[in-house]
C-alpha cells in the first residue's frame, strides 16, 4: 500500500516538473540548429514570388541558411536590418538580425557576399528572415 | 501573393516612382512596433514585433500598414507556438494589415515640427477576417519624419479566432493593441 502511494508521489511530481519544463521550455536557437533549407537569396525571393501561399508552407517558419550579396543596411533603436540582393519583381530578402549580431552588422560593407541563417516569416515588401545571425560564406 | 502585400507593393512602386514630382509627400516604415497585450484571470500575456511595414501618403491621407504574424515575439516558446499554430494560423493567414487613411489629412502639416492628433479609419485584417476600425494616433512631426503611435481595442471573436474551453481564462476576450511608427520620407 505504502509503495503504490509512493509510485503514485514520484509519477505525479515527475509529470508536474515535466510540465513545467514544457510550458517553460525555451526558444529553439538559431544558432546551434542546422537549416531546414539552404537556398540563395534569389532562389527565396523567387518562391514567395511565384507563389506565396506554396512558399509559406514550404519555408514559412523554417530555419533558413539564406546566401547572397549585401545590397543595404538599415539600423535604428528598434533593429538591424540586412537587406540580400536577390531581386525578383523588386522584392529582395531583408534579414532582421538578432540583438547579439552588433559586431557582425558592422563589419558587413554593401557588395558583400554572406551567408544568413534565420527563421523565414514570410513575404512583406522583402522576403522576410528574423532573428538572423550572420554566417561566414563559406559556411554553408 | 495576397491582395494586401500587392497592395503594399503596389504603393511603393508607384510612390517612389513619383517621389522625384512631388518631393516629400510619401513616408514610409520599414520597422515599425506593434504589440499586444491580454490580461485574463490564469494569466497577461503579451507579444511584440518590430516589424510592421507602413506607408503614408501624407498628400492623401492614404496609409496602409502590415505585419507578418509570425513576427511576433512572446516570452515563452509554447505561448507563440499555440499563438501562430491555433489561434492566428499563421500558415493559413501570414499577415495582419491596416489599409485605410488619416480622415483629419487636410489639418495637419507635415512639414512643420510639432505635435498633433491623426484620427485615422480604415479596414483591420486578421486572420483572414476584415472589421472596420477608427483610432486617434498621437503624433510628433520632426525634421525629416514623424513619429505617430496610438493603441486600440481588438475583440478577438470579431476575427474569428477561436480560444478552446479549456484555456478561456488565459486569453481575454479584448486585446489591446499599441502600434508605432518612425515614419521617414521615402
Amino acid at each position: 500500500m505504502q509503495r503504490s502511494i509512493w509510485i503514485i508521489v514520484v509519477a505525479g511530481v515527475v509529470l508536474m516538473v515535466g510540465a513545467l519544463l514544457y510550458y517553460n521550455k525555451p526558444h529553439p536557437s538559431v544558432v546551434s540548429q542546422d537549416p531546414d533549407f539552404r537556398l540563395s537569396a534569389r532562389e527565396l525571393v523567387q518562391a514567395f514570388v511565384e507563389d506565396e501561399a506554396q512558399a509559406n508552407a514550404t519555408y514559412g517558419g523554417k530555419l533558413v541558411l539564406v546566401s547572397g550579396i549585401v545590397k543595404d543596411k538599415l539600423s535604428d533603436e528598434n533593429g538591424m536590418i540586412v537587406v540580400m540582393d536577390g531581386t525578383v519583381a523588386d522584392a529582395s530578402v531583408s534579414c532582421y538580425l538578432d540583438s547579439s549580431q552588433i559586431q557582425a552588422m558592422q563589419a558587413l560593407q554593401t557588395g558583400d557576399a554572406v551567408a544568413i541563417k534565420g527563421i523565414c516569416n514570410g513575404l512583406m515588401i522583402d522576403v522576410i528572415v528574423d532573428h538572423a545571425v550572420v554566417l561566414k560564406p563559406e559556411s554553408k | 501573393m495576397t491582395r494586401t502585400c500587392v497592395y503594399l507593393w503596389f504603393m511603393l512602386l508607384t510612390m517612389t516612382a513619383s517621389h522625384t514630382v512631388n518631393g516629400q509627400k510619401r513616408y514610409l516604415e520599414r520597422m515599425g512596433k506593434a504589440s499586444f497585450f491580454s490580461s485574463a484571470p490564469m494569466e497577461d500575456i503579451e507579444a511584440h514585433s518590430n516589424q510592421v511595414v507602413a506607408i503614408l501618403d501624407a498628400e492623401s491621407g492614404e496609409l496602409v500598414a502590415s505585419v507578418l504574424m509570425r513576427s511576433f515575439r512572446f516570452r515563452k516558446a509554447l505561448m507563440q507556438e499555440h499563438f501562430n499554430e491555433n489561434y492566428v494560423e499563421s500558415h493559413r493567414f501570414p499577415k495582419a494589415a491596416f489599409q485605410g487613411h488619416v480622415v483629419n489629412v487636410d489639418a495637419i502639416d507635415f512639414s512643420k515640427p510639432g505635435t498633433c492628433t491623426l484620427i485615422i479609419a480604415g479596414q483591420l485584417t486578421i486572420h483572414g477576417v476584415t472589421r472596420p476600425i477608427e483610432t486617434k494616433a498621437k503624433t510628433v512631426v520632426y525634421e525629416g519624419g514623424l513619429r505617430t503611435e496610438t493603441t486600440f481595442n481588438v475583440r478577438v471573436k470579431d476575427f474569428e479566432i477561436e480560444v478552446p474551453r479549456l484555456v478561456v481564462n488565459n486569453i481575454a476576450e479584448v486585446v489591446e493593441v499599441s502600434v508605432s511608427f518612425d515614419l521617414r520620407p521615402m
